[in-house]
């Protein structure tokens, strides 16, 4: 008994030595599911000594599957690597084909982790290589995908059947293909696999391999004679190379499929497939050879005047064969713009007529160009005919066509069959309708002869073939754009470009609404910048303007000169000295404090005007020995805040605003600085001057330095007499000496500055009322304030049915009408501070007045903005009231310069 | 568990190391389904009211246009017709026949394979016009142009002004072939279209015409482009190469 109980301490006491000179347990634990847990960790290192050792006297089932996967022992062995265990694991009776939950086999893993030993043991003890998973793949599937071709040799000996398909049909060809491997696709096809074999889908191993650009895959199958088959779909190779954009793999195609060239230069037609993705790939293939790139560009030349002629005929959906030919020629242009592949031809721009060869492309577009022109020469005939007989026949037939239309409208279906359908079929088809139903369609066709003709300029350089045509179509243009303004902002972008060929059609493009205007001004500003909503860029360290507190003009002026003006463009990174805060925000608190800071009385640079609340360059500034320097940093903050939408908190005066537009000043304009002054002029202006005696010469004294002097408006100015006649030409010339030239090096240093970021051809859109809204955005107006701070004189009170009218209408402006209007009536888009109580008028305080006019038809409401007052006619409907005030206030800057 | 665990994330991160998708399914429809061999430009030419726009309806929708317009400069059309054993496209262009419109459509004409040359065999007027017409087509247009002539309005034979044998006479005089035809009734409009294509396939077969040549108003259609063929002896010559 002792013996025993001694015995049994030892063997207790040997294992506890063992177990604790091993660091492990020394015995299996009696059940599967703890022993697994013990074994899992030694197998994956491979300890295979530990693991022979405990399996020796242990009664473990091997095959146990454990986890939520339900895998055996043998599994993590293949999975892992661990070739060892999984030979003692083998040699203990573990079934090598034993699949997992997901069907999967020791060999599969060992396949997907690339585990060569483990594959080749597997393999001796009889591993079935055709064994599928829940999905259908089997290992060659597994080392297809990974580029595994070592094994793959060695495997495929063992496998009967290369194209095993899995639940998708796929092969293992398939997967090599997608994935580009080029060494398995090879190993593959020698091993016999069908190179044609299209999955559920019908797509062919080349599909795969063009589906993700995988070139070299592509080039292997094309030699190998792999056919080029549309899925099920119809969808083909192409489609897929083109819809990626990969350049290279479409190249591969169309040197084996010649004829897929055309076929790609057709795909720019299909608006399915994004531009630039096509754009990419021709760029890509016409780079290959000079020959691809004349044959690209011919074909594109092609394609698009087709496109052009479909879109100059009613049957085609404006839209959309607009949108098509537009696409097709932006590509055409910005693949003739690289140039052919070889180098010394890059001189060529093609500019010299069409004689040169790189030109030569453009000549399938002339007969485009051709049709054009000679569309344009219809619609002037048919314009001249109109005018011609005006009177005559077809206004009679157009109102008759009118009639028939509203008598349809009013449900009158008997009243309009008595009407002669010949006659109103003649008026249909008349010169009116050509015109309107062309003026579109043609106007997108001289956008892509634009396109075309500057393309082969040099940059910023209006080709004069264009000039020429603009010219020579003026009348039919001007036409287009009255009947539908539209189209300038739809079309005539060219007017941007071309100063030359904007002032033709400024006062109609003037005549347009502020919003369509400023949206057609940023479209333009920000075109050929990265859209900065879509990509967001890190900024570089080195871009961040580092911004001092405590001296935040001087800090500006110092980091916005260390940056240069495109990247200035680009985006504007903020941060103040010794703070964290980065962003939109901070930038915007930089303009905000930045601007008060300009107009710091302490620099000299602007002063304060008659008003108190608006500024203009000051003409002492040259007290500040680098005002010139400032001046400039002044316009380029204004520029650059204007640029990127940034509101800044001056207001200019409405002589500066003009300065900035480069329109002339008006006497008006003087009140600002002096308004006893502008009175004066006011006065001289509006009376008989012949018999006053006033003695006035073109030539004011001024003080210089404390001393007077004589300065002459004109040459010989100081002996020429003001009379009756030219009294208007003097107040301009002394308006001009007050308020231009005595701060003219002022002004032009800041629009050098300001000209950096915003072109002088943009900023001209707009009117100096505008132009403050663009720069300071539109304050906020309230409504009750101005009705409470409101007077009425000349017979009007507030129980008139007309100024309630006027306020029921007011009530129903949209924000920005009402700032029109409080700019009509003040000429400023500001309320005081405080409130319409506050409002200024030239000599102090002046309400909002509200005068009453004689109504006659189609008057509109004037205003006199010195005393705020709007002199409303006594309209007799609410209707016609507010119809007759959007009129004016929509032409605000017109009406203003008529009153 | 704590290996367990680990091994599950290793398994994961080598799993999904690799592409393992199939290829995006499209998101655009291919072209339009019918397919065809071969794309043929087409013109409408002869003066105003001989039924033109008619003819192309008719050939296009099968139906009569009721209510017709005068064509404003040039409208379009088109239709995929079989011809011996070959798709083709035909792309028609229906130009107006006012004389106000004529240095327009004049424009259209570049590049066209083929014409249907039209009159209206009740007005002598516009009998009397199709040497000018032709003259214009044969200027402007491919040399090979194939005309043929149509004499429309064929159910109107009551009121015709022009016999079928002089009209006949000038197209022999003209090479012109000749057919007359209804819009309204659709009789031998389909004919007209389709003998004008068929001259052009027997001309591109004999290789008078080159569907390579740009200008000849001839492209090969989208059928041909879909399923290439293989470039002759790839396939064997290949076949030696796997064996090495």
């Amino acid at each position: 008994m002792m013996e025993r109980a001694m015995e049994q301490l030892n063997v207790q006491l040997n294992r506890l030595t063992r177990s604790l000179r091993r660091a492990r347990t020394v015995e299996l634990p009696e059940d599967n599911e703890t022993a697994v847990y013990t074994l899992m960790p030694m197998v994956m290192a491979d300890q295979h000594r530990s693991v022979s050792e405990l399996l020796l006297n242990s009664r473990f089932d091997v095959n146990y599957a454990f986890g939520r996967v339900k895998r055996s022992l043998l599994h993590i062995a293949a999975n892992c690597g661990s070739v060892e265990c999984l030979v003692l694991l083998l040699k203990k009776g573990a079934n090598p084909n034993y699949q997992d939950i997901s069907g999967c086999t020791p060999l599969h893993l060992a396949a997907r982790n690339g585990q060569k030993k483990c594959m080749s043991k597997l393999l001796e003890y009889n591993a079935d290589v055709n064994i599928c998973n829940n999905e259908g793949l089997t290992a060659i599937h597994w080392l297809a995908v990974n580029g595994r071709t070592e094994l793959l040799h060695d495997l495929v000996q063992h496998v009967s059947n290369v194209d095993v398909e899995d639940a998708m049909g796929q092969t293992a060809l398939h997967v090599a293909c997608q994935n580009g491997h080029k060494t398995t696709v090879l190993c593959l096809l020698d091993s016999g696999a069908d190179i044609n074999r299209p999955n559920v889908s019908g797509a062919t191993p080349l599909y795969f391999a063009c589906s993700h650009g995988q070139r070299d895959t592509a080039q292997i199958l094309l030699s190998r004679g792999a056919k080029y088959l549309p899925d099920k779909n119809g969808v083909t190779p192409l489609d897929l190379c083109v819809q990626g954009g990969y350049g290279e793999t479409c190249e591969i195609l169309i040197q084996h499929h010649g004829r897929l060239f055309q076929t790609l230069v057709q795909m720019t037609q299909n608006d399915d497939i994004r531009e630039n993705m096509v754009r990419q790939v021709l760029e890509h293939v016409s780079q290959q050879s000079d020959s691809n790139y004349h044959k690209i560009l011919s074909n594109l030349a092609e394609v698009a005047t087709t496109n052009g002629h479909k879109l100059l005929s009613l049957s085609s959906s404006y839209e959309a064969q607009m949108k098509n030919l537009l696409r097709i020629v932006r590509i055409f242009c910005h693949v003739f713009c690289l140039g052919p592949s070889s180098p010394n031809n890059d001189n060529d721009m093609g500019y010299n007529g069409n004689k040169t060869p790189r030109s030569q492309v453009f000549k399938p577009l002339e007969l485009l160009w051709h049709s054009l022109e000679e569309w344009l020469v219809l619609i002037s005939t048919e314009m001249e005919r109109n005018n011609k007989n005006s009177s005559s026949n077809t206004e009679i037939a157009s109102l008759l066509f009118k009639q028939h239309k509203s008598d349809c409208l009013e449900t009158q279906p008997k009243l309009s069959s008595l009407l002669d359908p010949h006659i109103v079929m003649e008026a249909k088809a008349d010169g009116e309708d050509v015109i309107s139903m062309t003026a579109n369609r043609l106007s997108a066709v001289i956008q892509a002869f634009y396109l075309c003709c500057s393309c082969q300029m040099p940059q910023g350089m209006t080709s004069p073939r264009f000039i020429e045509f603009v010219c020579k179509h003026d009348e039919v243009l001007k036409c287009f754009v009255t009947r539908n303004p539209k189209i300038i902002f739809n079309h005539f972008h060219f007017l941007l470009e071309c100063p030359e060929l904007m002032s033709r059609f400024m006062h109609i493009i003037k005549a347009q609404p502020f919003k369509d205007r400023a949206e057609w001004f940023y479209e333009h500003l920000l075109a050929g910048q990265p859209d900065s909503g879509m990509v967001h860029r890190p900024v570089s360290e080195s871009d961040i303007l580092l911004i001092h507190r405590d001296s935040i003009f001087r800090s500006s002026c110092d980091s916005v000169s260390k940056s240069t003006n495109e990247k200035l463009k680009q985006g504007i990174a903020v941060r103040f000295h010794g703070e964290e805060g980065m962003g939109q925000g901070v930038v915007r608190e930089w303009f905000d404090i930045l601007s008060s800071e300009i107009i710091n009385p302490d620099y000299a640079l602007f002063t304060q005007s008659a008003d108190g609340t608006t500024f203009q360059p000051n003409s002492n500034s040259s007290v500040n020995p680098d005002h010139l320097n400032y001046f400039q940093f002044a316009g380029q903050i204004l520029g650059l805040a204007l640029y990127h939408r940034q509101l800044v908190n001056i207001y200019f005066t409405r002589s500066f605003y003009k300065h900035i537009l480069g329109i002339p000043v008006s006497y008006q304009d003087v009140s600002s600085i002096d308004p006893e002054y502008a009175k004066n002029l006011q006065w001289i202006l509006d009376n008989d001057i012949s018999d006053l005696g006033l003695e006035l010469t073109f030539s004011v004294e001024t003080d210089v330095f404390g001393a007077m002097e004589e300065v002459p408006l004109k040459a010989g100015g100081t002996t020429t007499l003001v009379t009756q006649e030219n009294k208007a030409e003097y107040v301009q010339l002394v308006t001009e000496l007050r308020m231009t030239r005595a701060i003219q090096p002022q002004i032009n240093a800041f629009l050098r500055g300001f000209h950096t970021f915003i072109p002088p051809s943009l900023i001209q859109l707009f009117d100096e009322y505008e132009l403050e809204l663009l720069l300071s955005g539109m304050p906020e107006i309230d409504v009750e304030d101005w009705f409470r701070n409101t007077e009425y004189t000349s017979g009007y009170s507030d129980q008139e049915p007309v100024v309630q009218w006027f306020w029921e209408v007011v009530k129903g402006l949209t924000q920005e009408e009402r700032i029109l209007l409080l700019q009509f009536v003040t000429g400023s888009s500001r309320v005081p501070h405080g409130g319409f109580a506050f409002l200024m008028g030239g000599s102090g305080l002046q309400k909002f007045t509200i005068a009453a006019m004689p109504y006659t038809p189609n008057l509109l409401p004037t205003a006199s903005t010195c005393i705020n007052m709007l002199k409303l006619p006594e309209y007799p409907s609410l209707v016609v009231l507010q119809d007759r005030l959007l009129v004016a206030l929509h032409c605000g800057s017109y009406g203003y310069t008529m009153a | 568990c704590f290996f367990f665990i680990r091994l599950r994330v290793n398994l994961k991160t080598r799993f999904f190391g690799k592409v393992w998708t199939c290829p995006r399914s499209p998101d655009f429809s291919p072209s339009s389904p019918p397919l065809s061999d071969f794309l043929f430009k087409f013109l409408v030419i002869g003066s105003a009211g001989t039924g033109k726009s008619c003819l192309l309806h008719q050939f296009i929708e099968n139906k009569f246009k009721q209510d017709s317009n005068h064509t404003i400069g040039v409208e379009f059309g088109s239709r995929v017709i079989n011809v011996g054993g070959k798709t083709v496209k035909l792309q028609i262009w229906d130009t107006a026949g006012q004389e106000r419109f004529r240095s327009v459509t004049r424009s259209y004409y570049r590049g066209a394979a083929g014409a249907l040359l039209v009159y209206d065999i009740t007005s002598r007027e516009t009998y009397n016009a199709l040497s000018n017409w032709l003259t214009d087509a044969r200027t402007l247009a491919s040399p090979n142009i194939v005309i043929i002539l149509c004499g429309n309005k064929k159910d109107l034979d009551a009121d015709r002004e022009v016999t079928f044998l002089e009209a006949s006479r000038f197209a022999q005089e003209n090479e012109l072939m000749f057919l007359e035809t209804s819009a309204l009734t659709g009789e031998n409009v389909e004919e007209g279209f389709l003998k004008c294509a068929r001259t052009i396939l027997n001309k591109i077969d004999s290789g008078e015409l080159d569907p390579e040549r740009m200008g000849s108003g001839i492209q090969y259609g989208d059928a041909s482009l879909r399923q290439l063929r293989q470039p002759r002896g790839t396939t064997t010559q290949n076949k030696q190469q796997c064996n090495c």
